[in-house]
């Protein structure tokens, strides 16, 4: 039984991760949609169960166990829609980051404007990028052909042209295409996805059909917005189920029971992202982060516009390897806060990454896991600012999902996470995703967005507080900013902030309160009002002196008590 | 239902598995057919590369003309020196294949030609019998014997006399101990940190290594190595457990089979160690769940390689001394300890 989108008050939300899947039911409280619980479990796409649905069944199954409503059948199916005797859900939601193992080759005319608009529409996708053909491409004919084949490419994505604008160039590359695809073995030739000069999509089914699936989509035209990417976006999605079901058992079924395709998790992030960029001032950028086991994700929206950036290879569990491989060891032991011998780290590193489930059992191991995520956050940072659009300093605010920031064990360690790995300057908000909510909201935002805003406004991310990072040159120790907390109730703090240091004001959770900048010397880049209202979160209010970049000693010793006298300064409040 | 990842050290057991090729290609074996570990039981064609011929420019025609003077089709295949192109005349000017090659593409006076490496070809990695064809892309083989998997290959594969190179499983692997006893057979050792010890074992004539943990550093260097090595435990100074070491204790002198393939986490396939023998006994049982009296096996450090009872599983969740709240299970190390681990840090040792 179909039921329309003004019926729906049960939504249930699933994300299959690469190590863990998680179940999130939403339900009419009253007149607005909340969240009732939240469960997580081992994923089952891989041996010995293989079976998708396996992980999902049991979250689902442990959401009957926390409250107590019955979701499934006798036969474990999930009961859709509710009955009248209350059991089962209206709805049912799923995204996933698992099969980064699909291999995607990209074809364009020029690397600077097809293929870069190729690369864009493929940055939001759990798959990894194997090669790069265009007209600029140096390789001789023959060893442009052998580097196709020796890809092993699951997927071919050709981009390039405009509409009705001249098609023999890109005709010329889907001819190599064509020879290569013939050239490769019939039983491991890839999918085509077309998003080209559009009048030629019958050329080109015409030409490679025969050989392979072709699926065309509309052009991907260079400088498109990504609002232009949607329809494009969503085929891509299409297409790389199509080929996740054919390696996952039970991924068409997963499919098949939400009735529309299960999105990435970045994608789904991502919407929620757009959304809160469109609801704040231009001059902000929302970041998302997250970072996952065999992949993290960076993206960035300002007034709608969005950039979704996955990073196969980077992450804390499968990838943690291949992390210290591109990033190198010392990225990762410059933020280890203990005395703890490289060689430990490396060799923790590499057996996390054959056990990627496993979990950090004593506080050296958990240190070692959070320098990672340290490292992959200042990578991903790195990155972003080598794009045209990148806006370095004005994130606000941050949305943090993945569970060794988000759910680290206490609130300060995430927050120097975030703070140590993105070095924010200005004035930035963190909010933390301790449930996995962002996915599932995101992908609830297109049939339900009433669902997605009533959450979002119930409070249900955890606010660490809000980060003032002035850039004011000065020698440690040196006090270089006054600064006045009036709150609303009249009481006044006012305190001095020494260079180097990280503190903690008192401002109660959602508490509102004005706060007075002084710089008592020069401050950069700092584009906010001095004389800002604040809300206060888990944290209070925070201001970080410790410059950026910032400076980590190279002496082990001064490194390790610079770093239990941030921790401290953050487990306590200013009086 | 909680499913338990299971690690196989077993003393007696009859296992089938599978061996496939990447692509289609010939069977070498047949049913009821007893193979010996390096015995190939499948091979598959293997393209090497591809290289154009321009037919066009050799013989100075258009493509046309081209075309029309291309005596080979598509997919023939070629020696070296056979004619491909001929203008024909007094003067005739001729295109001979310069390799060994196959017609892969005949375009517009353009050939586009493959050249063939030495055939794919997979061993059985095991002594057995062939219990199954997989179409044409592979066997089921069956065999019996002890059983220990390991965590870590270098995709090599063979068989020797099993010898234990250290009188106790949390020993470090020391060139000494190799020069003393392990040229030409399968060595068992602790952990190495060294690439000299891996350096002094290339020249051992070793037929396998077996080894608890290794440095990280030395992967590009155990990569090398012309035999298998499989490790037990994983990276770093981490003792072989006592399961693993007992049975190779126990079996010292016998053949020992490795299959030193990388774990594959989707099929979940692993490195393998098989001491064969004819005694019959049942297959292991791939998945399980966690519950008291199970003996499980620690991947993570601080307990990393070490073996215990269940004598509890936790209520809810767990507090870690890092603040970490998890699931967890009671355990009885083989010294008496009582520890706390997570669940996600346990395997069922069956």
């Amino acid at each position: 039984m179909e039921i329309s989108p003004s019926e729906i008050e049960s939504v249930l939300s699933v994300d299959v991760g690469s190590v863990n899947t998680r179940a999130v039911l939403f339900d009419l409280v009253g007149s607005s949609y909340r969240m009732l619980a939240a469960s997580m479990v081992p994923s089952t796409h891989l041996a010995p169960i293989r079976d998708v649905q396996e992980g999902v069944i049991s979250a689902i199954h442990h959401l009957e166990e926390i409250t107590g409503r019955i979701l499934l059948d006798a036969n474990h199916k999930l009961i859709l829609p509710t009955s009248l005797e209350g059991t089962g859900v209206d709805h049912i939601l799923a995204s996933s980051s698992a099969g980064l193992d699909i291999r995607i080759v990209t074809v364009g005319l020029l690397n600077e404007y097809s293929l870069a608009n190729i690369d864009r529409l493929t940055g939001g996708t759990y798959a990894r990028i194997v090669d790069r053909f265009s007209l600029n491409d140096p390789r001789k004919p023959e060893d442009r052909l052998n580097a196709f084949i020796q890809s092993e490419p699951d997927l071919v994505i050709i981009g390039g042209g405009t509409n009705h604008g001249a098609g023999r160039a890109v005709l010329r590359m889907v001819e190599q295409v064509h020879l290569a695809v013939r050239a490769s073995q019939s039983t491991r030739r890839p999918e085509i996805l077309y998003a080209g000069n559009e009048t030629l999509k019958e050329k080109v089914d015409e030409t490679l059909g025969k050989l392979t699936t072709v699926v065309t989509a509309p052009n991907v035209f260079p400088f498109s917005s990504s609002s232009d990417m949607g329809p494009v976006e969503e085929i891509l999605t299409q297409v790389l189920n199509s080929i996740r079901a054919g390696r996952y058992k039970g991924f068409s079924e997963l499919e098949k029971m939400t009735g529309q395709p299960i999105i990435s998790t970045a994608g789904a992030e991502s919407r929620i992202i757009r959304f809160q960029s469109l609801q704040q001032s231009s001059e902000k950028t929302v970041l998302g982060i997250n970072i996952g086991s065999s992949a993290s994700h960076f993206i960035t929206a300002n007034r709608g516009d969005v950039h979704t950036s996955v990073y196969g290879g980077l992450g804390v569990g499968e990838a943690m390897a291949e992390t210290v491989d591109r990033l190198g060891l010392d990225a990762i032991t410059r933020w280890l806060p203990m005395d703890i011998k490289g060689n430990s780290a490396r060799d923790y590193i590499w057996q996390k990454s054959l056990f990627p489930s496993t979990i950090p059992m004593d506080g050296e191991t958990l240190e070692i896991e959070q320098a990672v995520a340290r490292a992959i956050l200042a990578e991903m940072r790195r990155d972003y600012l080598g794009l045209p659009s990148a806006c370095p300093d004005n994130f606000e605010p941050v949305l943090v999902s993945g569970a060794v920031i988000a759910q680290a064990p206490t609130f300060q360690q995430s927050l120097l996470m975030v703070l140590d790995g993105l070095q924010p300057t200005g004035v930035t908000t963190i909010f933390c995703d301790r449930y996995g909510l962002l996915s599932a909201l995101g992908s609830a935002a297109v049939t339900n967005p009433t669902l997605v805003v009533q959450v979002l406004e119930s409070g249900i991310l955890t606010n660490l507080g809000t980060i003032i990072s002035p850039m004011i040159k000065a020698a440690q120790g040196e006090t270089v900013l006054h600064v006045r907390l009036s709150e609303d109730n009249g009481v006044n703090h006012e305190y001095d902030i020494r260079k180097g240091d990280i503190v903690r004001l008192p401002l109660e959770l959602n508490k509102t309160a004005r706060l007075s900048i002084k710089p008592l010397k020069r401050m950069d880049n700092f584009t906010g009002s001095r004389n800002l209202k604040v809300v206060g979160g888990e944290l209070g209010l925070i201001i970080d002196m410790r410059g950026r970049p910032i400076n980590l000693s190279s002496d082990p010793t001064v490194r390790l008590e610079n770093s239990i006298r941030w921790t401290r300064s953050l487990q306590e409040v200013l009086s | 239902m909680m499913y338990a990842p299971v690690v196989h050290y077993l003393k007696q057991t009859n296992i089938r598995r599978l061996r496939l090729l990447p692509v289609p290609g010939r069977l070498l074996v047949s049913p009821g057919q007893k193979v010996s570990p390096m015995d190939s039981v499948a091979e598959a064609p293997n393209p090497s590369g591809h290289f154009f011929l321009d037919i066009r420019k050799a013989l100075k025609v258009d493509t046309a003309t081209a075309d029309e003077l291309i005596q080979r089709k598509k997919g023939e295949r070629l020696a070296k020196g056979d004619i491909l192109a001929e203008t024909g005349g007094a003067f005739s000017r001729v295109v001979r294949a310069p390799v060994d090659c196959q017609v892969t593409e005949i375009n517009a006076g353009v050939m586009i030609m493959e050249t063939q490496g030495e055939p794919v070809r997979i061993p059985a990695g095991l002594p057995g019998f062939i219990h199954s064809l997989e179409g044409d892309k592979g066997v089921t083989i069956e065999s019996g014997g002890a059983l220990v998997q390991g965590v870590w290959g270098n995709n090599r594969t063979d068989s020797g006399l099993l010898v234990v190179l250290c009188d106790s499983p949390d020993q470090e692997l020391t060139v000494k101990q190799l020069e003393a006893s392990a040229r030409g057979s399968v060595a068992v050792a602790g952990y190495c940190l060294s690439g000299e010890v891996i350096r002094r074992a290339a020249e051992m004539e070793l037929h396998g290594l077996i080894l608890s943990a290794i440095n990280p550093d030395l992967i590009h260097q155990v990569n090398n190595l012309t035999f298998p090595v499989i490790l037990i435990e994983g990276f770093g100074r981490i003792p072989m457990n006592m399961a693993a070491y007992s049975i190779f204790h126990e079996n010292e002198r016998h053949d020992a089979a490795l299959h030193a393939r990388p774990w594959d986490h989707m099929t979940g396939e692993r490195p393998e160690v098989l001491i064969p023998s004819p005694n019959q006994a049942l297959p292991p049982p791939e998945v399980d769940e966690f519950s008291p009296g199970q003996i499980v096996h620690i991947k993570m450090p601080p307990y990393s390689g070490e073996v215990g009872t269940i004598l509890a599983m936790t209520q809810g969740l767990t507090n870690l001394s890092n603040g970490l709240r998890v699931p967890a299970a009671v355990l009885r190390k083989q010294n008496g300890e009582q520890i706390t681990v997570p669940l996600a840090n346990l395997e069922l040792i069956i």
